[in-house]
């Protein structure tokens, strides 16, 4: 969506069960199979693509010959979508594009997009719906890209882009801006793009926190230090002007001037620079006031304009809206009310194999007419930023100039580009040099190489694609009740010794990892930690491609150590390590102070109660640590029984608490990251999730605590519709009952000043929003240290406390298993027949299944120079294996519940090429060979790839030759465990059978699996039948 | 070795070649010419590592799995298989005169991941041998749980870790090849 709005309900509150009733609706239409209502000639969207069915009286005879349109963004587990709904065909949805960045193992995406002042362009700005979280990834893990609105093509423009809400800018004309930041924020790259070339034409760093940028012609404006700001191309800043109240929208107006609404108060301020000068154009009645550009800057004002002087401001049109649009047309003719996607409103149900359903309501301007509209959103796909590069400096790092020239050199016109801004000084940029270039001159026998350790060697504890570590994923149930548990220091389940096949000694998560008693006594409300879990990992303790019932990998944040990203080596001096449903990071890397044992760090990694048990404790010892502190930072009574109470702990349990006054100037407290002043984030926003679910698709708009305690207040949604966990229980002044409904809206008791945290004496920030200047410094001089209350009196009348669902002490519970457990039987076949399935035991699962004998092996063999050279000869670079193990994953599922899977991706694509063997045992076939009937097990999911080839090599015959077979077969079965006939063949002694995932025509999103293959001696039968 | 067709006419002197050779062979070890051993191979799947298939007795049960020729110059690997060490191994015949050749086994784990030359036998007079004019290197033995192929070179490249074919048998200029992998 466009970068200057922000998604804000007001008026009526609407609680989050309306939207429930609506994704029972979408459940109920997904499950029933193609849509009985799907409107004709939807074009590239399958369902309702949201038509006005009588669009002349909708919206006006002129309505065909109109060129307005709607261009928004809207991520989703797919990916980036660039959605694109034109007045000329009634404002139907379709998608122009849908952006991925391949091997980036993203269970959502988010973004941002600005359309070009020429309406020609969307420029977009995407990343893994998880980058919220972190501050780094904020600063600097975002990909940019541009798309052409008439032909859809998209042109990649850079990585290592911040995720905030308002980038990219567009101006008038052309130009987009991009930023990129520090981590501290302390400094800001500023990136101007042509969007019709995608080539950055200029970066200047910026010496402060710089936000609301927008391009025009000749120079980028924005606000710093709370001032209004023109940019050099060297990077300083001209002061112009100090507006009223703190900014939070910029925009270019069709005179040359631009356009600015900032928040004083509870109050909306409209301002136009003329040049000169700011020109107050009045004061609104709320923060219900929106700025979208439009055509040329023709720009659009929604919401509440009553004291506003919009004639004023040249070319500004006025639409007014109860609430907050999440897009608006160029021309202003229709208003997006809201967009959301069913996952992103609820947890990703795995991997993506159920597609994600987007719903969005358009209202006409003209007549208030909505039209509302279902459907799938899959553009063509566009793989961005998925070439390999070996530099280093690519993507995932902050690395100013030189990231942006090695982008330049991976887009597809392969020119250089110019960049005209001086010598900048590059942000700091962590690479691990590996001594392994691309072109490798190809003269053979090439000497292997040894990449060094940072390139090679894990450094979390516990590692991907390990037999040994399987993870089970919870359903949501069990979660619940591990966290009720938890919080009372009463999860005490004994796992036994081997549980979940994990090679461990018995234990129990409370005696590994004790909750913390609290410092004023008390316990950690159960939803407070449920919102955190949900915030943390969408409650997943596995990889997000295991639902559950399933087994996974652990999920692991930013294990290979580059941003999650294919176009580099992996860089393990940079990993996070942060682990399962409550991503516990401490002491998970070998690289950490203190690390975990063995078995500690297993149990974190596979256990979601152990998991959880750490997550409590960590919490607790965070709120303990804030009431260490010489001033114990308190919030509101203090006591720990109050939901709200705890905003200084998950704050701090996102982005630290700083306790040492002996370090950085004797600066303690929260950090300025999470701080709701910092203009990071959007000055008008309204609570997350209160009044739009569509808020869960821009995480970025709000701080860390914001999100958990709108997580809180609106329990998340699983797929299907039920809530993951139960409500608060509120007191009673929380709670309206709705007007024209029996339902009752309660809310948290959340501070509507977003100032709180702002004390001139104690971090240099100023309370006061009359004047727009938060802290200017950024670094430690605007920690927060204090206590703080927005609740007095009697808390007890007006905060919530927990509600638990299940009792002390209960027994965990049973399982809801999204699929039906895997087959644990052995194939019936004819004597002698023999499996090899995809462990060397496989017993070695966690549903209990026995395994059975293998006669014979399985390898796999990851992209195609195993010599540790990326090798270029005729054109093509044989990658070495290091890239491609990212996308390879194990999953319980297939025959006794393992299997391996990837994607499949076109056939030069050696970064991403895993090739399968199976080998029988060779003396299981008589020297003087044997016919064999072979049959490939396909798993219930895992394997959606339409046509792959199985190789046979059916090992030295008689005559000493060594002839072998293919096999073209579809891996798309019924979802239901099954043996597929692969045909059958004469074995002779070093057969084996291959399976590689380089197919033609392939673009990296199907899903190819790995599972047994059985043989079984034969007397006749045909090949590939 | 003797060729099997040269004899003595004379029975008893036959007799006591025979006994000779038999006592000869049995000082020196030379493979095949005692009575074949039902003992027992002395290791199995790692613990074979690097040693001999012959002398440790995993030839025995030995299947050949791979046999391969070079395209131009008539050279060929062969790789055998022992079903009761777990293990394979690799001959190199080089039929460049003059040339030693270099055996080599290398190893990718099964999981995936960078190969190691896990072995790199240099032919010489002593370790190799000469069989009608071809140079005859011998491998020890790998486990076979694991990508393995062998590859041969001549001998004249510097003695490090290399692989003659990393890219599966597509490359041009090649000095050395490899069997596929297994």
């Amino acid at each position: 969506m466009p970068g200057l709005l922000h998604p804000r309900r007001r008026g009526r509150p609407r609680r989050w069960t309306a939207v429930t009733t609506g994704l029972v609706a979408l459940a109920a239409l997904l499950l029933s199979g193609p849509t009985a209502q799907a409107t004709p000639d939807s074009g590239a969207v399958t369902g309702n693509s949201g038509a006005f069915t009588d669009p002349a009286a909708d919206l006006g005879t002129g309505w065909k010959s109109s060129t307005d349109e709607l261009l928004t963004g809207l991520g989703d587990s797919q990916g980036f979508h660039i959605l694109e709904a034109m007045e000329s065909k009634a404002f139907a949805w379709s998608t122009l594009a849908t952006l991925t960045v391949p091997g980036v193992d993203a269970a959502s995406w988010t973004g941002y997009t600005c359309p070009t002042g020429d309406g020609r362009y969307v420029a977009a700005v995407y990343a893994p719906s998880t980058a919220a979280n972190s501050p780094a990834q904020r600063a600097a893990g975002a990909f940019a890209a541009v798309v052409n609105v008439a032909t859809g093509k998209v042109t990649q423009v850079a990585s290592g882009m911040a995720l905030d809400y308002f980038t990219p800018s567009c101006g008038t004309g052309d130009q987009v801006v991009f930023t990129r930041n520090t981590v501290d924020e302390s400094q800001t790259q500023v990136m101007v793009a042509d969007a019709s070339t995608g080539r950055l034409v200029s970066s200047s760093l910026v010496k402060a926190q710089f936000t609301t940028p927008v391009p025009t012609a000749a120079d980028v404006y924005g606000v710093a230090h709370g001032d209004l700001v023109r940019m050099n191309a060297n990077g300083t800043l001209s002061t112009l002007a100090r507006p009223q109240g703190q900014p939070y929208a910029l925009a270019a107006d069709s005179a040359h001037g631009l356009q600015l609404l900032s928040v004083d108060g509870s109050r909306s301020v409209l301002q136009r620079w003329n040049g000169s000068g700011l020109v107050a154009l009045g004061t609104a009645q709320s923060t219900n006031v929106g700025l979208f550009s439009g055509l040329g800057g023709h720009n659009t004002l929604v919401g509440d304009a009553t004291s506003l002087n919009v004639k004023a401001a040249p070319g500004l049109r006025s639409v007014p809206a109860a609430e907050q649009p999440d897009a608006v047309s160029f021309q202003g003719d229709a208003v997006a009310e809201s967009i959301t996607s069913a996952d992103s409103t609820s947890a990703p149900s795995g991997s993506g194999w159920d597609q994600p359903t987007t719903e969005a309501a358009v209202r006409s301007a003209r007549t208030g007419t909505v039209s509302h509209a279902e459907f799938q959103a899959s553009g063509p796909v566009t793989q961005t930023f998925g070439q390999s590069s070996t530099s280093g400096t690519a993507s995932g790092t902050a690395s100013g100039t030189t990231a942006v020239k090695s982008s330049s050199t991976v887009s597809t016109s392969g020119t250089t580009e110019s960049v005209t801004s001086a010598a900048v000084t590059a942000l700091a940029a962590t690479t691990c040099d590996s001594g392994v270039s691309s072109g490798y001159d190809a003269s053979y026998p090439v000497a292997l190489v040894t990449p060094p350790s940072c390139d090679t060697v894990p450094t979390c504890l516990v590692a991907r694609n390990s037999a040994t570590k399987q993870v089970l994923q919870p359903s949501e149930n069990m979660v619940e009740w591990a966290v009720d548990q938890a919080v009372h220091a009463d999860l005490t389940i004994t796992r036994p010794a081997n549980y979940d096949s994990n090679g461990e000694s018995s234990y129990s998560p409370e005696s590994m990892f004790p909750a913390a008693a609290l410092t004023g006594g008390g316990t950690i409300p159960a939803q407070v930690m449920l919102a955190i879990l949900a915030q943390e990992s969408n409650l997943k303790q596995a990889s997000w491609h295991a639902v559950p019932g399933d087994a996974g990998n652990p999920l692991v944040s930013d294990y290979y150590g580059n941003g999650d990203s294919i176009s580099s080596l992996p860089n393990y001096t940079g990993t996070d390590c942060g682990y399962g449903i409550a991503q516990v990071t401490d002491g998970m890397s070998s690289s950490s102070g203190s690390p975990m044992t063995e078995a500690q760090a297993s149990a974190v990694a596979t256990d979601y109660a152990a998991n959880i048990a750490a997550g409590v404790q960590i919490l607790g010892q965070t709120w303990n640590e804030l009431q260490g502190l010489s001033t114990p930072m308190t919030v509101n009574d203090g006591s720990a029984q109050y939901i709200e109470n705890w905003y200084y702990a998950i704050w701090g349990y996102n982005s630290g608490v700083y306790t040492d006054p002996t370090q950085n100037d004797g600066h303690v407290g929260l950090g300025w990251a999470n701080n709701p002043a910092n203009p990071a984030y959007d000055a008008a926003r309204e609570p997350f999730m209160r009044y739009d679910t569509g808020d869960a698709a821009h995480p970025g708009d709000w701080p860390y605590q914001e999100r958990v305690l709108g997580w809180a207040e609106n329990p998340q949604v699983t797929y299907g519709s039920a809530t993951s966990y139960t409500d608060a229980t509120y007191a009673t002044s929380e709670c309206t009952v709705l007007a024209s409904s029996t339902d009752t809206a309660c809310f948290l008791n959340l501070p509507t000043n977003y100032r709180l945290f702002c004390s001139t004496a104690v971090n240099d920030c100023d309370p006061s929003t009359t004047s727009g200047s938060p802290c200017p410094a950024t670094d430690s001089t605007c920690w927060w240290n204090q206590p703080v209350s927005w609740i007095s009196g009697d808390e007890s009348t007006q905060a919530a406390t927990e509600h638990l669902a299940y009792p002390l002490g209960s027994a965990e519970p049973a399982i809801n298993s999204q699929y039906a457990a895997p087959d644990c039987s052995f194939p019936s076949g004819s004597t002698g027949t023999f499996v090899i399935g995809t462990e060397e035991d496989s017993s070695k699962n966690v549903f209990g299944c026995p395994g059975g004998e293998s006669s014979g092996k399985f390898s796999l063999r990851l992209g195609d120079s195993f010599a540790g050279k990326e090798i270029t000869e005729s054109g093509l670079t044989l990658e070495n294996p290091l890239t491609a193990q990212i996308d390879l994953h194990q999953l319980g599922a297939g025959w006794m519940g393992h299997i391996y899977f990837t994607h499949t991706y076109p056939l030069n694509d050696y970064a991403h090429k895993v090739t399968a063997q199976w080998a029988p045992d060779p003396s299981a076939i008589p020297a003087a060979g044997e016919q064999f009937d072979i049959h490939i097990h396909l798993p219930s999911h895992g394997n959606t790839a339409s046509s792959v080839y199985y190789l046979l090599k059916e090992g030295v015959s008689s005559t000493g030759a060594e002839p072998s077979v293919g096999c073209t077969k579809s891996q798309v079965n019924s979802g239901q465990d099954e043996w597929v006939d692969l045909g059958t063949a004469y074995l002779w002694p070093g057969a084996r059978l291959l399976l590689s995932n380089l197919v033609s025509g392939a673009t990296g999103t199907s899903d190819i699996a790995f599972d047994a293959v059985a043989f079984s001696p034969a007397t006749s039968g045909s090949w590939c039948p | 070795m003797f060729s099997q067709r040269e004899f003595i006419r004379s029975a008893p002197m036959r007799l006591l070649v025979i006994m000779a050779l038999v006592a000869l062979c049995a000082l020196v070890g030379i493979p095949g010419a005692t009575a074949a051993r039902a003992d027992a191979p002395s290791c199995s799947a790692g613990s074979c590592e690097g040693k001999n298939a012959e002398a440790t007795g995993c030839s025995a049960d030995e299947l050949l799995i791979e046999d391969s020729s070079e395209s131009s110059g008539g050279s060929t690997l062969q790789m055998y298989y022992s079903s009761a060490c777990q293990t394979v191994w690799a001959i190199f015949t080089d039929t460049v005169e003059a040339y030693f050749g270099v055996a080599e086994l290398v190893t990718v784990p099964n999981g995936g991941g960078l190969e190691q030359v896990d072995q790199q036998v240099l032919g010489s007079a002593d370790t190799g041998s000469m069989q009608s004019n071809n140079y005859v290197t011998e491998t020890g033995m790998t486990q076979w749980n694991q990508s393995v192929k062998a590859c041969g070179l001549p001998q004249n490249e510097p003695a490090e870790s290399e692989d003659p074919q990393p890219d599966g048998g597509t490359a041009v200029n090649i000095l050395g090849w490899c069997t596929a992998w297994h």
